[in-house]
């Protein structure tokens, strides 16, 4: 079958935007209050760990995506009890974002409309990005990247006038303790999240260094996250950050530049779903690459449409409303995720390592180490 | 107004993805989807009814409070 | 359907077997044209041996009558062919017939070809081969400036519709021996000639090869436009968005083999196609290298500006009317919904309505006869503008809208079906789902977009690669001398274009 290839630039536009998407829940208020973009940096320091575990798989075993490598490391009946469990993780989050998309476009603006509908619509251009494959998805991001980092730009640029600093004191008046825990939370759903990309790692180029993709992505994507979550607290204080549910929406509302530019929330909104669409369409194309690595098929794309569309219409009873799906995630998720986030890449990681070491030990034709 | 989408989403489906496959005789892929359609096509009827689907949300959050010890309400 | 397609050749194919009697030979061409009038049969004799029997077949009307009574007839009759037995066909074809373009042959299918396109086949007493004689000749139209693709300021030379006098155009401005022409004949009835032209060493063998191998699969009974060959062949058959090109300029295809890209010209249609094409191309005009770079980029920036305009601007104005109503400012917002007062449908029905108002009045200007252009103006402005914004069928605020929707339309001729349908479902999408339809459907656009290749280039190739150089002549036109390189993977090896930053 043709393989798949997408370039190391577009592999990096890919991840930040993977890690920016989960913006509408993530700037909210935690324990920390103003302190939260320490926590942001905290996070970022533990990832630097985590990812390091992601990038030296990825490294080990190029040009296998994490369900072959599952299957040369522990075998075939327990490789793939693991593979259905990671396939059902990326469902149950990929539906779960779908859910966000919907609840967010439904909560600010089309309150009459069914969820239904939105849900289901979300489902079909999710449907045929996966469908259309991972390289269309390369070039696709590389194209609304530059849109959405511009756009970006000119929010940030156009709310200077409204940020006060004295909103992000006092510093650690409470101590690190809530931070910790922030940090613990935001190591979780963004940064620990790009564990997903290991299951398609292997269409990275192949001068491409995943060390490269993943760091570069990840202190960009991490600063551009505490430089957000900064921005709306100076604009809208600690206290108010909790008040809202979509902060980093209400703030657009508050930009404003003379008379003629105001009112320009719906900029902001279109923004932030292009982002959080790319980070559900990179997990349900996940999970459709698990099922179809888990019924042998041997072309994907061929059952990208109904998985999505599975999952889209899963989205709408996953939770009763935006409000519990958010709280769910801020104290369920990243203890849910510590199974796939943590103890599976490791445990590859130190087995890989192990039977590397004894094949260059015994053999040096052992066919393993060929496969590998 | 979910079944009504639904069953559009499924037709263009049928027309646009499951007949080639059968065309090409990818039967593996072929039961796959009619087995993800089916489901889709089940919650879907079922929602029109509007019958309560178990979400996995209580019941992980049920899991994860036993194993880390925590208590949410 | 492959028996149908061999039986249909079989009915074409009625052949000629050779004899040696003239007069058997004429009676077979014969019974081929039978019903044809203008098949002309002209017997005629040496005149020092009136032993020697000649006949000429051609066709009336395809043929240049001078060039057979100078070059054939009279040399015949009036030379002097010696008694003894070596005269034969040969001694003709080598020492009597003057003409550029003599052969020998007894293959059937060559000579009744021949004769179609206006060829004459000469027939000699007691001798199995015939001559084809070049002696085609007919009126084609002048070269003019195609209406297509005006310029200010470059030559206004375009293709004719003769295959032959399009390949000199071409040849005339590219004088290299690596500028290659490729003559093959496709459609079983038509039997159309291609000419496949490129750069030997700037092409690409690959895109090359894919071609030769699509044209050679195509099994058709005709081909007559170069837009229904483009059709047969293209990649993404389905999608509203053409990626071969086609070009009326002899400069601009040129310029097309010098960035490695190939052309297939069919006789008979004065748009030569140009591939791989891309997005990116839909938006270069012949006038940007031509005129001032600030300004090119500047006009080019405008016609992408243009093309995005034209395909969201009534989504938009649905969608904002419709569910964000809060997002225009309020004065705006006063003095449209003042101008909606007592309009009775809703916005999504008027604006689609108006749209298809305004696409009959496009199509009626292309169809009707000049003359009638006044009527078109009166009955469109003041009908269906004036009139109906003072019923309160319309509001004026959508007549703007659409109007602005036509106008920049017209910008982006060579784009207009992906731009019909486009903004017709855009717009649809605006009425169920506000602007987030607005941006789902532009995703599934862009998604569409980048699936497509174009024999094996992707169709936003220089847009999604990441790659500043890429844009130096597509988002803007910088100036000529930063265009060192031809673009990517549609030429093959040679990629420089030029080595000195200036000439000066």
């Amino acid at each position: 079958m043709y393989k798949e290839i997408i370039s190391q630039k577009q592999a990096i536009v890919l991840m930040i935007t993977f890690i920016i998407g989960s913006n509408t829940i993530l700037v909210m208020g935690g324990k920390s209050k103003q302190d939260i973009w320490i926590a942001v940096i905290f996070a970022i320091a533990a990832a630097c760990v985590l990812v390091a575990v992601y990038a030296r798989i990825a490294k080990l075993f190029p040009e296998k995506h994490l369900f072959e490598i599952l299957d040369i490391l522990f075998g075939k009946v327990f490789g793939r009890i693991i593979v259905l469990f990671f396939a059902w993780y990326l469902f149950h989050i990929g539906a779960a974002i779908v859910k966000n998309i919907s609840e967010f476009i439904r909560i600010i603006s089309l309150d009459s409309t069914p969820v239904c509908i939105i849900s289901l619509m979300t489902g079909i251009v999710i449907a045929y990005a996966v469908r259309s494959g991972l390289e269309v998805m390369g070039r696709l991001i590389s194209i609304i990247f530059p849109i959405w980092i511009t756009g970006t730009l000119v929010l940030t640029i156009l709310s200077i006038g409204q940020y006060d600093i004295n909103r992000l004191k006092p510093v650690l008046y409470e101590g690190l303790e809530p931070v910790i825990s922030d940090a613990f939370r935001l190591f979780a759903l963004p940064f620990a999240e790009t564990v997903v990309f290991l299951c398609f790692a292997g269409s990275f180029q192949r001068k491409s260094s995943p060390y490269k993709i993943y760091y570069y992505s990840l202190l960009v994507g991490g600063f551009y996250l505490a430089i957000v979550v900064a921005r709306t607290v100076m604009m809208i204080g600690a206290d108010n950050l909790s008040m809202f549910m979509y902060p980093l929406y209400v703030t657009a509302r508050l930009i404003r530049v003379g008379n003629f530019l105001e009112k320009i929330e719906l900029i902001s909104a279109v923004l932030i779903i292009s982002c959080t669409f790319t980070k559900a369409t990179v997990y349900l194309f996940s999970f459709t690459k698990g099922v179809a690595y888990l019924f042998n098929i041997r072309d994907y794309h061929r059952i990208a449409a109904p998985s999505v569309f599975l999952a889209s219409i899963y989205s709408i009873p996953l939770y009763e409303s935006a409000i519990e799906m958010i709280k769910w995630a801020q104290d369920i998720f990243p203890y849910y995720s510590i199974p796939f986030q943590i103890i599976l890449p490791v445990a590859v990681w130190i087995t890989a390592e192990i039977k590397l070491r004894k094949n260059k030990n015994t053999t040096a034709e052992n066919p393993q180490n060929q496969a590998m | 107004m979910v079944l009504t989408s639904s069953l559009v989403i499924i037709t263009a489906l049928i027309i646009i993805d499951l007949i080639p496959i059968y065309r090409d005789q990818q039967w593996k892929a072929f039961f796959v989807y009619c087995f993800f359609l089916t489901i889709f096509l089940i919650l879907a009827v079922l929602m029109e009814y509007n019958v309560k689907i178990p979400s996995p949300a209580e019941p992980i959050r049920s899991i994860v409070s036993f194993i880390f010890g925590f208590e949410q309400s | 359907m492959k028996e149908t397609q061999t039986t249909a050749e079989n009915n074409v194919n009625k052949s000629v077997i050779m004899l040696k009697a003239l007069k058997d030979n004429v009676k077979q061409f014969k019974d081929i044209f039978q019903n044809d009038d203008t098949f002309m049969i002209r017997y005629f004799v040496n005149s020092y041996q009136s032993q020697i029997r000649f006949c000429l077949l051609y066709l009336e009307g395809m043929i240049d009558a001078e060039k057979i009574y100078n070059s054939i007839i009279k040399p015949l009759i009036q030379t002097n062919l010696s008694e003894n037995k070596t005269t034969n066909i040969d001694t003709i074809m080598n020492q009597v017939i003057i003409s550029h373009k003599v052969e020998k042959t007894q293959d059937s299918d060559a000579l009744i070809s021949a004769i179609i396109r206006g060829d004459s086949v000469l027939l000699m007493e007691n001798c199995y081969d015939a001559l084809i004689i070049a002696s085609k000749g007919w009126k084609s139209r002048s070269t003019t400036e195609p209406e297509g693709e005006k310029v200010i300021r470059g030559p206004r030379e375009g293709f004719v519709e003769p295959l032959m006098e399009n390949l000199s155009m071409i040849r005339r401005r590219l004088a290299t021996p690596d500028l290659k022409f490729k003559i093959m004949h496709i459609g079983v009835r038509t039997k159309t000639k291609l000419g496949i032209c490129y750069i030997d060493g700037i092409a690409n063998k690959q895109i090359l090869g894919e071609l030769l191998e699509r044209l050679n699969k195509v099994k058709i009974d005709g081909i007559l436009l170069s837009g229904s060959l483009a059709e047969l062949i293209q990649d993404a058959p389905y999608s509203p968005f053409e990626t071969i090109g086609s070009t009326e300029k002899p400069d601009v295809a040129a310029a097309n083999l010098l960035e490695g890209r190939i052309l297939v010209i069919v006789d008979g249609t004065p748009h030569v196609l140009v591939l791989p094409y891309l997005l990116e191309q839909f938006f270069q005009s012949d006038d940007d290298y031509a005129l001032n770079f600030y300004f090119s980029s500047f006009s080019r920036m405008l016609r992408v500006l243009s093309f995005i305009l034209t395909v969201t601007a009534p989504a938009i104005y649905v969608a904002l009317l419709t569910y964000h109503q809060e997002m225009i400012p309020t004065p705006l917002l006063m003095s449209i919904l003042a101008a909606r007062q007592g309009i009775p449908f809703p916005t999504i029905v008027e604006t689609l309505g108006l749209i298809l108002a305004f696409e009959v009045l496009r199509e009626t200007g292309i169809r009707m006869p000049v003359s009638l252009a006044t009527a078109l103006s009166i009955l469109g402005a003041l009908v269906l503008g004036t009139a109906a914004v003072e019923a309160r069928i319309v509001s004026a605020t959508v007549i703007i809208v659409v109007a602005l929707t036509g106008l920049t339309g017209l910008m982006t001729q060579k784009l207009k079906s992906p731009v019909v349908v486009i903004r017709i479902f855009l717009t649809i999408l605006a009425g169920l789902m506000g602007i987030y339809g607005v941006l789902y459907g532009i995703i599934l656009v862009l998604t569409h977009l980048c699936t497509i290749r174009s024999f094996g280039v992707p169709y936003l190739m220089s847009y999604t690669s990441l790659r500043p150089e890429d844009l130096l002549d597509t988002a803007m036109r910088t100036p000529i001398w930063f265009l060192k390189k031809r673009p990517r993977f549609i030429s093959s090896s040679n990629k420089i274009r030029q080595a000195n930053r200036r000439g000066n």
